[in-house]
């Protein structure tokens, strides 16, 4: 067992964004977290990652309770890509990437550490943007930094909030792509937010489908994604086909 | 997927990008080598060029024996090693502040610092009737209350978090409140001391001695090294936000008061010797960042080498210009920082926020 | 005194410097050049073996005759004791006001270096405002000051901070006396002529003027009634009152006048309202238009007329009588105090005045004090309305 989440409960002020939520995540496996706006994706990644912390509930990574990890240990274990692609100041794409490298780096950063960032632009094919700077690249081409940056982190576990938010269907399968072959090449785990369900069916090998902060259903994509579940939980009627081994959703009316 | 002669090109490009940011710190280190050079020989007692410099370098080693030595040695060369000594603290500490507040605009004065140190010199002025008051009251008490505001934050961000929207607003509110008292002090006080508490507060390095030096040549230096070692820390902050920060290892809130701490205590040390001299914080990072980037590694030490110099370039200027009248140094600076800004805004090729 | 004096000699072995160091000889012990001492002092001179120049012979020559052996010592306004052990014969003058006692005192050629605001003043210092200027002086330049060896400097008392004189010159290591006066307080006025006059052999002068200050303060005092005029006295804006421990006020009070402002110390603002409840008989103002320099009256007139139109001010009785007068700084705050006090009381009390031409007063003062060739009648714009 990877991740192990028990009786999650997390709540910005007076509003309860995680309630009661248990999951358990494999080795190296591609799990989808879906559900509607405001059902609590982001903020479960963000309490695997530390960066939220939970009122109640724990969250066990290789076995160890994360509230034992030092902040470097968390950071070398888990990698988090956020929702916002957002730059604040200027920097050029080497310089983003570099950012990872932080759990890593002493006083100066060694020659490893910018190798690694050489290697990680390269796997993602961006090798050729390195001086460029971040904030005149397509959104295509700044997601692909933002992984090659969560990359050279060097991390086991993957976290992804929306990261097809904002692409063209090209990108889209390109990164879910590049994403794949990670997991599978250097058996990263990565546990993707994702609202595109037919993504999350395509790619993912489990779905989590989230509900009002709570865990509605778990299980494989075909089990998971069924016409009942998705009217039940996105209030949408919808259409189910499997193509190619895969199920597709197609929606078809909003319901009242 | 390997592209080795691509590789190989990016890795150039990358090696000469480095070179740069190594060149212009190296570039601004000859700056203030040379402006200092001039410097030393500009000044209403005629000496000659090669006078200066051979009692320069007596005095490396003995004492000044007569009235020319002496000018060089106890007058002109303090007051550039002051402006070299301020203007790289200024700098330094404007570079981390905007790091950490994420603002290319802030400086350590939008916390409040340079409000409070004019309360309390005025403070000081006004209270005492006499001119013979305590060698260091005037200092002292600048200084003690530059640090208020700094406090006042810190407890604001305990409570609010330390985000930088907090600690920008807590930093004007500050300055709004300590420029009030101040302008309340000064409306019931005689023309006399409000002319003495303005002068401080214009900014003015003529001052200087070598009794001061230590102080703020010690306070330079710890606070530098204290900065340089949280430079990864706020480039990471800087570029990624906080949230991926946190992701990072990096405890956002924890390192922005820390810098934020350091870059007060520094602009502290300073002003209260030599008043608010504005601009320097702001326009020295700046002109560094545009020629080299914003990773605080190479920036911290550019803005500091860079801000000394441009400082002393000032200072030579404001004791120069209108001789033998002495013009503050804060009026050269807010002078050449306006316009300065105007034609880095004309100039700019990049989004900064 | 001893203190200051070993305190002297210290410094100065310390610092190593050159002069003044074999000649300071002369003092130790008794604080005095004794025959026996110049005597042996000059022989050695003549037989070539001696450390002293030929100038520190002449001072010390000089002390031993005319100051009877021994220093001579004062303190100045800024309480501090300042000794001098030779005659002073080069001094910087960084304001005006100084420059003007200088010339009182009839010590003018002794002056070597100016203020930028004295350089400016051609007509009230024809010779003077030529020579060398030393910066503001809020910010003097050392070096300029340096340049020109003085032997004193005179400052004011509050300006500038110390560690931008005294300290500089301890650091150069040089041996320049600075002396801060103000000259231009009314109260202080007399003894700072009388030490000045005093450091510098001057006695006779400044008795003169001295004499002259008390004929028309005595004459003015013996003048003022039972029943008091009431005064406001105010400068920069109408509103702006000049309260107790100013020179205005001062000004009014020495003159006879009963001022309203009694009870508040320095400079505020005021509500008009209240002045006119205090219903004053003269209002007073202060003005920087005008002076030695212009002979445009038009600045003080619209002073002088802010005043009267002032709204609600047609209510106050100066303003009804015809009781506002304006005058210039340059006047009322610098060694032609007296005349001043004279113009101030006629204002006050015409009817007691009616012998007395303050205009005539003034130009005795130019003539016998300030040494220049101005008619005050033709030139100049010190007060409105007119005299």
């Amino acid at each position: 067992m990877k991740i192990r989440i028990k009786g999650l409960e997390f709540s910005y002020d007076s509003i309860q964004a995680l309630k009661n939520v248990t999951i358990d995540i494999h080795e190296s496996e591609i799990v989808a977290i879906v559900g509607p706006n405001g059902s609590g994706k982001s903020t479960l990644l963000k309490c695997i990652d530390r960066i939220l912390k939970p009122q109640k509930g724990v969250i066990l990574i290789n076995g160890k309770d994360v509230k034992d990890f030092s902040q470097i240990e968390i950071a070398r274990t888990v990698g988090y890509v956020p929702q916002s692609v957002k730059q604040f100041f200027p920097a050029t794409v080497f310089e983003v990437v570099l950012m990872g490298r932080r759990p890593y780096l002493g006083w100066r950063c060694s020659r490893r550490d910018i190798e690694k960032v050489f290697e990680v632009l390269r796997i993602l094919d961006i090798e050729n943007i390195a001086m460029r700077d971040f904030n005149e690249l397509s959104g295509g081409q700044q997601q692909k930094v933002l992984i090659a940056r969560v990359l050279a982190q060097e991390p086991e576990i993957l976290l992804l909030d929306e990261p097809t938010a904002n692409l063209d269907i090209k990108h889209q399968l390109e990164v879910m792509e590049i994403i794949r072959t990670i997991v599978r090449e250097k058996g990263i785990t990565a546990i993707v937010a994702i609202h595109d369900l037919n993504l999350a069916s395509r790619y993912a090998d489990r779905i989590i489908m989230m509900k009002d902060g709570k865990v509605f259903a778990v299980g494989y994509p075909n089990e998971v994604l069924t016409s009942t579940n998705v009217e039940n939980v996105y209030g949408v009627k919808v259409k189910v086909i499997e193509l190619n081994k895969s199920t597709y959703i197609i929606p078809l009316e909003p319901l009242d | 997927m390997m592209d080795t002669t691509e590789l190989l090109r990016v890795k150039e490009e990358y090696e000469r990008y480095v070179c740069k940011k190594i060149l212009f710190i190296i570039f601004t280190l000859i700056l203030i080598v040379v402006v200092a050079g001039i410097s030393a020989t500009l000044g209403s007692y005629p000496i000659s060029v090669s006078e200066v410099y051979s009692i320069i370098l007596k005095c490396l080693v003995s004492h000044p024996e007569n009235t020319k030595e002496s000018i060089v040695w106890n007058l002109r060369m303090p007051r550039i090693l002051l402006a070299i000594i301020a203007g790289a603290g200024l700098a330094s500490s404007g570079a981390m502040t905007q790091g950490i507040l994420r603002n290319p605009l802030a400086t350590p004065y939008t916390l409040g610092i340079s409000s409070a140190a004019g309360l309390g010199a005025a403070i000081a002025i006004i209270l005492s009737k006499g001119i013979f008051v305590g060698k260091y009251v005037i200092v002292g008490n600048a200084f003690l209350f530059s640090l208020i505001p700094t406090f006042v934050i810190l407890a604001l961000a305990r409570v609010k978090g330390a985000t930088p929207e907090t600690i920008i607003l807590a930093g004007i509110a500050m300055m709004y409140i300590f420029s009030a008292v101040t302008t309340i002090l000064m409306y019931f006080a005689e023309p006399e001391a409000v002319k003495s508490a303005y002068f401080w507060m214009v900014g003015d390095l003529g001052k200087a001695s070598w009794e001061m030096i230590p102080t703020v040549l010690v306070s330079l230096l710890i606070c530098f090294i204290l900065l340089m070692w949280k430079t990864w820390d706020v480039n990471v902050m800087m570029t990624a936000g906080d949230e991926v920060a946190k992701s990072l290892g990096v405890n956002p809130e924890r390192e922005r008061i820390f810098v934020m701490l350091v870059s007060a205590f520094l602009t502290a040390s300073i002003i209260s010797f030599t008043g608010t001299i504005g601009f320097i914080c702001l326009v020295a990072p700046h002109i560094c960042r545009m020629v080299i980037g914003g990773d605080c590694r190479y920036l911290l030490p550019a803005s500091a080498l860079f801000g000394g110099a441009l400082l002393l370039t000032c200072d030579t200027i404001a004791r120069t210009i209108l001789a033998p009248v002495i013009l503050p140094v804060g009026v050269v600076t807010n002078c050449l920082g306006g316009p300065m800004f105007l034609y880095m805004l004309i100039r700019r090729k990049k989004e900064y926020w | 005194m001893r203190k200051v004096f070993i305190a002297l000699i210290l410094l100065i072995s310390c610092i190593g410097v050159v002069s003044a160091n074999d000649y300071m000889d002369l003092f130790k012990g008794d604080n005095r050049i004794t025959e026996k001492e110049l005597a042996n002092v000059i022989t050695d001179y003549m037989l070539g073996s001696s450390t002293l120049s030929l100038n520190e012979i002449r001072d010390a020559s000089y002390v031993y005759i005319h100051w009877n052996g021994e220093p001579k010592s004062i303190v100045d306004s800024a309480n501090r004791t300042i000794t001098i052990y030779k005659p002073i014969k080069r001094i910087v003058a960084l304001h005006s006001d100084a420059v003007e006692a200088l010339v009182v005192l009839g010590a003018k050629n002794k002056v070597v270096g100016v203020s930028k605001y004295t350089k400016e003043s051609k007509r009230q210092f024809p010779e003077l405002s030529k020579l060398p200027s030393v910066g503001s002086c809020f910010d003097p330049d050392i070096e300029a000051i340096v340049s020109l060896n003085p032997d004193v400097v005179i400052s004011y008392v509050r300006w500038p901070d110390p560690s931008k004189l005294e300290k500089k010159f301890k650091l150069l290591g040089l041996n320049i006396t600075v002396i801060r006066f103000d000259f231009y307080k009314g109260s202080t006025m007399k003894e700072e002529i009388e030490k000045l006059g005093y450091l510098l052999d001057k006695e006779e002068n400044a008795s003169k003027y001295i004499k002259w200050f008390d004929k028309y303060e005595n004459l003015v005092k013996s003048r003022i009634p039972e029943k008091k005029v009431k005064v406001y006295t105010c400068g920069g804006k109408p509103l702006r009152a000049f309260g107790e421990g100013t020179g205005l006020y001062d000004l009014s009070v020495m003159a006879g006048g009963d001022n309203v402002l009694k009870g508040r110390e320095g400079y505020f603002d005021v509500d008009p309202e209240q002045v006119i409840v205090w219903t004053p008989d003269v209002i007073l103002r202060w003005s920087y238009a005008g002076g030695y320099e212009t002979d445009d009256i038009s600045g003080m007139k619209t002073d002088y007329e802010e005043i009267v139109n002032q709204p609600g001010f047609e209510n106050i009785p100066a303003v009804k009588n015809g009781r506002v007068y304006v005058m210039s700084a340059d006047l009322a705050t610098a060694p032609s105090f007296p005349v001043a006090l004279v113009t101030v009381a006629k204002w006050l009390y015409p009817d007691r005045y009616s012998d007395i031409n303050p205009k005539e007063i003034f130009q005795e003062y130019i003539d016998n004090f300030l040494h220049i060739n101005y008619n005050v009648s033709e030139q100049g714009s010190f007060v409105y309305p007119k005299w």
